[in-house]
């Protein structure tokens, strides 16, 4: 069943795109043991817990970040995500840290630490550490921490993840100048189930084959992997 | 004493999630926090609840923190001094 | 940018009143909603005290219409919504594109988390109908279909910013003419995994916070639920309507130094006010009243601090936390504290701290403390800080 909301945001899309050309430049895809980045499979780790797995993809990247180990599920597959998209494609965000956003949503929120928390607090251990995860928007500070970005940035949660939605928020954002990029998608996990899906936006880059950023192109990208 | 000290340094490490640091890397009298094992502010109150749990210690102000948790030194004297 | 959002109406419950009037009555009389632990269920009763909106779930269901069965936290989002939406004239309602953007850290989580006892100690029992909530998203969708709202309807969740982002995102969705109305805010109910998780962070004060003070120790919680009903210049002019105030200005940034804790120079909170600022295009000293993120924490106290003497420095506007009435609500507290900028605007009043004895060692800010009012209020800065870095400021002016 199509909203009406949903109508509307889809014909306000289209207006957008006359007004200023946003394209999406680079993606990453984490799931299923998988980890892709603009079409290419980079790691293929199946068999393995989200801990054991998570850790084998930071190793085999070169990542060095020991504040990794701390964050929790939900913020590791994020950072990963972030650090595939943008250290994978070279991706320099230190020229303008202020004009570049994070705009991300997924389903359970911070669910999966929410329970561990829990667990661990009904046997009388409230533990900080874990506490400080049980919110969804703490991934995106921990992308912002390592990569230095301090734009605008918010998390959206929904039952399903609502490209138009986002791609018409960001465009926006683009269209009145707020921001010159942005790190767009849908971070999910709860329990063993992940789903980490970012893409690049950034303004036209003359004499590119980029695609638009159009709710059309980032379904094609979200589904294809 | 030094069976202590041996027994913190692995609790730390497990306790903070530090997996890339052995027990052996960690000095008696290094400093935890700022240089160091590069600790920060949650940490410290990890420490509060590593005590706690494995001790049965409440360290009740957070403003004693930085003094009992200097380095593994000063928490095993924290331990011997309180413990129950 | 000229200001083309305006505030109808709005709607507002805490523990310091179940509308506007009763929440600037409590103010005028100086009197505060942190008291001890009346209905949270808590080890921690006589230890901590809170905020409490003054109603059991019983009496939140009498008044609403709904099932006392239901979490708190929509009992208390539909109370606020409802009274706000009663401001929208009949005609506009059926009418119009309405939207409805709501903010939550906790969701329905007060009653899965005594779901959560029961299956612990046997995964065969507990009422499954106590979940069924539980997700930040589940509370809106159930409070837009209670108020009718068919159209737009969307969650945000950034922590203690998120119903100012809510409100950011609503006056967004207006201007550029995608909704006609926007009912847009945020809610949190206490519960007890949101108590133990802040004292394990050891920033809970076990007195009435002092918000400002050099010897403040930490926050007090608070719940409740405010919303704002956006409007553009359209529908003022169609619907031959008076705003409240118009938003002129907002901005969001992210401090990029620690989950948790604000960087020394508070320069997401900096740059977010400047950013409003610009927007709105004002000078620091347009501005005549701030109504500040406040918590009553060393950190977040001395980083906003810092933030405002650099952009205040050395002519500070009348200010204050009034998190030291209600307590800090999370996820509402954007936008209650929306709620009393716009009430500020309207009837020119300046909100109070509760108390005030030393200010902040090497910060030249001193809060006012006690209701100001008859005053020309032409702009109001209200700021909004979360976890995860997640800094908004937003600026309501004079129509």
């Amino acid at each position: 069943m199509i909203s009406q909301g949903y109508l509307q945001i889809i014909k306000f899309v289209t207006l957008f795109q006359l007004l200023m050309n946003v394209v999406v430049s680079h993606y990453s895809r984490i799931r299923n043991g998988k980890v892709v980045s603009d079409n290419e499979l980079l790691f293929n780790i199946q068999g393995k817990t989200f801990d054991q797995f998570s850790e084998s993809v930071y190793r085999q990247a070169g990542i060095q970040y020991p504040k990794f180990h701390k964050m929790d599920h939900l913020s590791k597959l994020g950072f990963l995500a972030a650090d595939i998209l943008l250290k994978n494609n070279n991706l320099d965000i230190k020229a303008d840290p202020y004009q570049t956003g994070v705009i991300l949503s997924n389903h359970s929120s911070s669910l999966d630490t929410d329970i561990r928390y829990y667990n661990m607090a009904h046997k009388g251990i409230a533990s900080p550490a874990v506490f400080v995860y049980s919110l969804p928007n703490i991934v995106i500070g921990e992308i912002c921490i390592r990569h230095g970005i301090k734009g605008e940035n918010n998390f959206f949660i929904s039952d399903h993840y609502d490209i138009p939605s986002q791609v018409d928020y960001i465009n926006h954002l683009f269209n009145t100048g707020v921001i010159e990029s942005c790190i767009g998608g849908w971070v999910e996990l709860i329990n063993e189930t992940y789903d980490a899906f970012l893409y690049y936006a950034v303004k036209e880059i003359a004499g590119s084959q980029f695609p638009q950023h159009t709710p059309e192109s980032i379904i094609k990208l979200y589904h294809s992997n | 004493m030094t069976e202590l000290k041996e027994n913190l340094k692995r609790q730390i490490i497990e306790q903070l999630n530090l997996k890339d640091i052995k027990p052996e890397e960690i000095g008696d009298d290094q400093p935890l926090f700022v240089e160091g094992l590069g600790l920060d502010s949650i940490d410290a109150l990890e420490l509060i609840v590593l005590l706690q749990q494995h001790y049965g210690i409440k360290l009740a102000k957070a403003e004693d923190g930085p003094m009992v948790f200097k380095s593994v030194n000063t928490i095993a004297d924290y331990i011997l001094a309180h413990k129950q | 940018m000229s200001a083309s959002v305006y505030i109808t109406g709005t709607g507002i419950i805490s523990a310091i009143g179940n509308n506007i009037s009763e929440s600037i009555q409590s103010f005028r009389q100086h009197n505060s909603g942190v008291s001890k632990i009346d209905f949270l269920q808590t080890r921690h009763h006589d230890v901590f005290p809170l905020a409490e909106v003054k109603y059991s779930n019983d009496e939140l269901a009498a008044l609403t219409g709904l099932k006392p069965t239901l979490s708190r936290t929509i009992l208390l989002s539909f109370y606020a919504a409802r009274q706000a939406v009663e401001t929208i004239p009949d005609e506009a309602f059926k009418n119009c594109r309405i939207g409805f953007i709501s903010a939550s850290s906790v969701g329905g989580m007060d009653k899965t988390e005594f779901f959560f006892e029961d299956y612990m100690n046997d995964p065969q029992s507990g009422d499954l109908r106590m979940v069924q909530h539980h997700d930040c998203g589940k509370p809106t969708n159930y409070v837009a279909q209670q108020l009718g709202i068919k159209g737009f309807v969307s969650t945000i969740s950034t922590a203690c910013s998120s119903s100012a982002n809510a409100i950011m995102l609503g006056a967004r969705m207006i201007k550029s003419n995608r909704l006609d109305v926007v009912i847009a805010g945020g809610v949190d109910s206490l519960t007890r995994f949101t108590l133990n998780g802040f004292n394990s962070l050891m920033i809970v004060d076990r007195k009435q916070c002092r918000p400002l003070d050099q010897s403040r120790e930490g926050l007090n919680l608070g719940e409740g639920a405010a919303y704002v009903i956006l409007v553009s210049e359209r529908f003022l002019e169609k619907f031959k309507t008076e705003p409240m105030c118009s938003v002129s200005g907002y901005c969001n940034t992210n401090d990029s130094h620690h989950q948790t804790a604000l960087s020394d120079n508070g320069n997401g909170p900096f740059l977010a006010m400047k950013g409003a600022l610009q927007m709105a295009q004002l000078e620091p000293g347009d501005i005549s009243y701030i109504n500040m993120h406040g918590t009553g924490t060393q950190n977040n106290d001395s980083a906003e601090g810092k933030a405002l003497e650099r952009v205040f420095h050395p002519a500070y506007p009348p200010l204050s936390s009034t998190k030291s009435f209600t307590g800090h609500t999370l996820g509402a507290s954007g936008s209650i504290e929306a709620v009393f900028s716009a009430a500020s605007v309207k009837e020119g009043l300046i909100f109070p701290n509760y108390s005030f004895n030393e200010g902040i060692h090497g910060l030249s800010i001193t809060p006012v403390t006690s209701l100001i009012e008859n005053q020309n209020i032409k702009h109001v800065l209200s700021n909004s800080f979360g976890f995860g870095g997640n800094c908004t400021s937003l600026i309501f002016s004079k129509s």
